[in-house]
């Protein structure tokens, strides 16, 4: 690899970093294998490694559930370039086997490569979390690649899944939980904030002094009474009926 | 209470074998249709002469007289009105009801057919049974266009039925109306 390619990964893992730190990427981010992931061939485990950053972030999940509810058997292909990326930097004599290649998408060319998703440098990662941990190396990562890293993948991707390597550079089989916890330490108190799960990024709540608020005029002292009694004549009580029938038998026109 | 409520039971006795109804008093009835009733209803009207309805509704008020504890006048209006309701109902009469409108004593029958336009005929009715029942001369005028009658002296009736007839209501009737000791 060349020394051009190297700085050219080297700012465009910086890029990602930051962007990464911009976006609060919550923890808890490529820790969990996605069942996907597990599956598929060696070749592509650290394709898995990224997959797993969608799979972990559950607002993102949440988000663009089409990812995850694609079948087994159309999440090998899924893991392609996004349109989005800047040309391939890669040769097809770089590329995976043809094995790799052989559920590929009618759509897009057959490429083990990280999936779309992660391929955005503004979606959270965990591995931003432990970006301290695993910037220093960083600049080695290149040279230490192992031969299965060197795919037809974008600088970005590739940058990515440098992310998600030990730093000691040897490859590793599948992003685990201990893995992780292990790069923590560098930056355990943001860890430690960001251990909750945060929320997808959403607009501000609207704080109570902007809302609009329509309350009724209070009600003004009513000049009359409000309930009146309309009858001219009290009603009259009488013990017995004949009494009540006296009364009205001597009712006279006036 | 069991003495102040109406006991409707055993009061018609039907001898098939004779072909004869007779009420708990012993008086012989007959039972017709409403709408036979009605045309000779109007007939009486038409005619101007209501003795033969007066006198059922006189029948009636004995009946109701009999079955009080005691003499009507003396007795609680509602006890009365539960009374004569009762019997009422028994003969298919309707429902009877009691409304005082100031020192006016107001009858009101419900669910009675229509039988003729003016409802003179349980005006009829209704006059003979309080007429009996309280042992006094009571002419009940209908209130035109409701199913109530106002209970009057029968030398007022007259100017009652004009005033009716003319548009007042049941309150401005009233209102017409005063007692001896209000002037």
């Amino acid at each position: 690899m060349s020394h051009e390619r190297v700085q050219r990964l080297q700012a465009l893992l910086s890029r990602v970093q930051d962007n990464r730190k911009r976006t609060r990427t919550p923890t808890g981010l490529g820790l969990v294998k996605p069942a996907a992931a597990e599956n598929a061939p060696a070749a592509a485990r650290p394709v898995a490694a990224v997959s797993a950053v969608p799979t972990q972030a559950g607002g993102m999940a949440a988000v663009q559930p089409q990812v995850h509810e694609r079948p087994a058997a159309a999440a090998a292909p899924a893991r392609q370039p996004a349109p989005q990326e800047p040309a391939r930097a890669v040769s097809p004599a770089a590329r995976p086997a043809p094995a790799a290649q052989a559920p590929a998408s009618p759509m897009r060319p057959a490429a083990a490569a990280p999936p779309s998703p992660p391929a955005k440098p503004q979606m959270p990662a965990r591995t931003a979390v432990e970006a301290p941990a695993a910037r220093a190396p960083a600049a080695e990562a290149p040279s230490a690649r192992r031969p299965g890293q060197d795919r037809s993948a974008t600088p970005l991707e590739m940058a990515v899944a440098e992310l998600d390597l030990p730093s000691g550079g040897a490859p590793a089989p599948a992003p685990s939980r201990l893995d992780a916890r292990r790069e923590v330490p560098a930056t355990a108190a943001p860890i430690a904030a960001a251990a909750a799960p945060a929320p997808v990024p959403m607009a501000p709540p609207i704080a109570p002094d902007e809302a609009f608020v329509i309350e009724p005029e209070p009600m003004r002292e009513p000049a009359r009474p409000i309930a009146q009694v309309v009858s001219r004549h009290s009603p009259q009580v009488d013990a017995t009926f004949g009494a009540m029938l006296k009364r009205s038998l001597s009712l006279r026109p006036h | 209470m069991t003495d102040t409520q109406f006991d409707p039971g055993g009061f018609f006795q039907f001898d098939l074998a004779h072909g004869r109804v007779r009420t708990r008093g012993g008086a012989r009835v007959l039972v017709l249709a409403e709408n036979v009733l009605a045309p000779l209803i109007v007939t009486a009207v038409q005619s101007g002469d209501l003795t033969a309805i007066r006198q059922l509704g006189s029948q009636l008020g004995s009946i109701v007289a009999q079955s009080l504890p005691a003499p009507a006048a003396s007795l609680p209006p509602q006890v009365v009105i539960s009374h004569a309701g009762g019997v009422m109902s028994l003969y298919g009469w309707g429902r009877l009801k009691l409304e005082q409108w100031g020192g006016a004593l107001v009858l009101v029958v419900e669910g009675l057919p229509p039988l003729d336009e003016d409802n003179l005929a349980v005006a009829a009715l209704l006059g003979g049974i309080f007429s009996t029942l309280c042992s006094a001369e009571v002419a009940c005028v209908p209130m035109a266009r409701t199913t109530k009658y106002i209970m009057v002296d029968p030398r007022i009736a007259e100017q009652v039925w004009t005033w009716s007839k003319s548009g007042d209501n049941l309150a401005t009737i009233a209102s017409k109306l005063s007692s001896p000791e209000a002037a």
